[in-house]
């Protein structure tokens, strides 16, 4: 066992109200730059939808991901002799417009427009080229109630669902959505690591945080295909590939990411786990249906004694198994089971996880009474989405994943309603919850986590312990006299 | 005993060698000239092969026969005849760009020679232009490199978003 220490999170979907809250707080912090303009570390899409870029789920087009060949994994964008041969013309990447076209507005033209007899206008302006330009794209631009037949339609995950289901996504007043706020993963297995030619992308060792060393990158832009959930992006005014980086400066000092931090909804949750690195391989190998069940299988429970002993032979320091026991995402993920992976088939072992949404029940105008305990899994038709969409998004396609997720979450609903508006019996609550095989207790402690808690018990941000990993490197004393003036690098005329 | 027969026979074949060499360089082998001047065949102190720089433009040595470095040496034989040939191959390093080539890699005599009739064959022919078939041949392998390129890009340059909505606009079902 070679057990490590990861920072992971968990958003609820129920909550996310898709405000884009989370996205303007990381653009403010790290992307308002020269060259980025385009990047969303952190975006909110709607789905259906075919997200941003558009269809980045769709890797048959961009090759992200691993694949299995043989008793082996392999990139998706190929193995090495493939990466090099691609090296000067990677035909997977994304264009400009399948991310969008940056735009501003010419707002001075508000204030400085000569006197005449029509109101002056703020022209959109590409901040690319910075010529007018029509607005044909954005980072959400399906955020339309995802009836759109152009966006919606092309959804990955809905082009496979059979012609019943997609009529049920789209039916007029039944029509539904979610949306999805999504970051860089910090993969276990993560391909952008995997694919730099330049050996520029590392996994952190005490917290898993993934980062592209600025200094090593060469711009080969790998990272930007091989990543299956397009996190990694191109900076075209350094020359250097960028990503999330879930705000390690913040943490470090003890905040909770901007996303995390700003986030209207309350919905993200973040916690160490601990998982043993020895077993993510064989995880990464199974198939498809058994990878949410394999990858719940290496995250380990920090109140075992076996685990806190390896662990600390593994060299996780006690600060952090501390804060492993406090953290919410083990229970999220682990204690309730009721967190799952996005598109664990792309065999990364992503590490952050999603509530899958329950939404809203119907008006009973719409859909008639029913006993919700009893009636929801009678027939498909009566979850609002599709249980075979979730499924290709959170399960690899195992339908069965998110439906005891389904349970355990209508247990919650179904108790709550019973003890706060009082119309369902104590019956009907208690059989939801030997359904979702949770106990009465547990059902309580999801609702408290879910929508009482205030942040510092949501957001678990671990003691980042900066001098025992700067004092594996160099002697700390230098570390603070030499460090503050960035890194050194060479000046134009050379040295 | 044994090694005392070895070396009487390694003297006598030094000896006749030696009288022999002269005899031979006399006539040489136009077609072991060809060779060497192209670099099949390797000059034994290893200097370079003449076609790295020069060219006969009157002879058919190939697509790679083109070299301009240095000057055509169709003409070569005619116009400095037998004598003068030998005295450039002799010292091939009196020429200054030649020197860093040749100092320390001078040619044998049989190689001279073979080289001097080599010359002496080609100097008949006539000396064509070879630059207008090279310029064809460039052009025409860039044209496929650049094809080649294109049809492995071509999909890159399509994008993802705008096939999707040109194909719901005129496609089937479009809303226009």
């Amino acid at each position: 066992m070679n057990i490590r220490a990861q920072v992971s999170s968990v958003f609820h979907l129920d909550k996310c109200i898709g405000c884009h809250t989370c996205s303007i707080a990381c653009k403010n912090l790290w992307t308002d730059r020269k060259g980025v303009e385009y990047m969303w570390w952190n975006n909110v899409e709607t789905k259906p939808g075919t997200g941003y870029p558009t269809k980045w789920e769709d890797q048959e087009r961009y090759n992200g991901g691993w694949e299995r060949s043989g008793s082996q994994l392999k990139l998706k964008l190929g193995g090495r002799a493939g990466l090099i041969g691609k090296i000067f013309h990677n035909p997977s990447l994304p264009t400009m417009d399948d991310y969008y076209e940056p735009f501003t507005y010419r707002y001075g033209d508000l204030t400085s427009a000569p006197a005449g007899d029509d109101q002056p206008t703020a022209r959109a302006v590409s901040m690319v080229s910075g010529k007018p330009m029509k607005i044909e794209a954005g980072p959400n631009w399906d955020d339309d109630l995802s009836g759109s037949n152009i966006y919606a339609a092309n959804d990955p995950g809905v082009v496979q669902l059979s012609a019943e289901e997609q009529q049920q996504l789209f039916a007029i007043e039944k029509m539904v959505f979610f949306h999805l706020p999504r970051i860089c993963n910090h993969c276990l297995n993560a391909g952008c690591v995997a694919s730099c030619p330049s050996g520029a992308i590392y996994k952190r060792g005490e917290d898993g945080i993934v980062l592209i060393n600025q200094d090593k990158c060469r711009g080969w832009r790998m990272c930007v295909s091989a990543c299956p959930y397009k996190k990694t992006y191109y900076g075209w005014a350094s020359g250097k590939s960028e990503k999330c980086i879930l705000c390690y400066p913040r943490q470090e000092a003890g905040e909770a990411p901007g996303c995390f931090h700003s986030c209207v909804g309350r919905i993200r949750f973040l916690g160490v786990l601990l998982y043993d690195a020895d077993r993510i391989e064989s995880v990464a190998l199974q198939d498809d249906q058994n990878l949410v069940a394999a990858q719940r299988e290496i995250i380990l429970d920090p109140f075992d004694p076996q685990v806190i002993l390896g662990a600390k032979r593994s060299g996780v320091p006690e600060q952090i198994l501390k804060a492993a026991q406090k953290s919410p995402v083990y229970k999220f993920v682990k204690e309730w089971g009721i967190a799952l992976p996005l598109h664990p088939e792309f065999r990364t072992l992503p590490m952050l996880f999603y509530v899958p949404p329950l939404l809203p029940v119907l008006s009973m105008d719409n859909q008639g009474k029913q006993k919700l305990a009893d009636d929801f899994f009678t027939s498909l038709e009566q979850a609002r989405l599709p249980m075979q969409y979730l499924a290709g998004l959170f399960a690899g396609g195992n339908a069965e994943e998110v439906k005891s997720v389904y349970r355990k979450l209508i247990a919650v609903r179904l108790q709550r309603r019973h003890l706060s508006v009082g119309d369902l019996s104590a019956d009907e609550a208690a059989k939801a919850c030997t359904a979702a095989e949770l106990s009465s207790e547990a059902v309580n402690a999801i609702y408290r986590m879910t929508a009482l808690t205030r942040i510092k018990e949501r957001i678990v941000v671990p003691p980042m312990l900066r001098e025992q990993a700067i004092e594996a490197g160099m002697d700390p004393e230098q570390h603070k006299q030499e460090m503050g003036f960035g890194s050194r690098r060479p000046p134009k005329r050379r040295w | 005993m044994t090694r005392l027969a070895v070396n009487c026979f390694s003297l006598l074949t030094v000896g006749l060698l030696l009288f022999s060499a002269p005899a031979l360089a006399q006539q040489g082998d136009p077609l072991r000239g060809e060779a060497l001047f192209a670099g099949t065949v390797s000059f034994a102190q290893g200097g370079a092969p003449c076609l790295a720089c020069h060219a006969i433009g009157g002879h058919d040595l190939g697509q790679a026969a083109g070299a301009s470095y240095g000057p055509d040496l169709t003409a070569l034989f005619t116009d400095y005849g037998e004598d003068g040939v030998a005295g450039i191959l002799e010292d091939p390093a009196a020429f200054e760009s030649m020197q860093a080539i040749f100092a320390e890699h001078p040619l044998s005599d049989q190689e001279r020679a073979d080289l001097s009739a080599f010359f002496a064959s080609v100097a008949e022919s006539e000396k064509t232009d070879i630059g207008v078939r090279l310029t064809g041949h460039v052009v025409l392998a860039t044209m496929i490199f650049l094809v080649l390129i294109g049809a492995l890009g071509w999909r890159r340059l399509q994008g993802v978003r705008k096939p999707l909505v040109e194909k719901a606009r005129y496609g089937k079902g479009g809303i226009a």
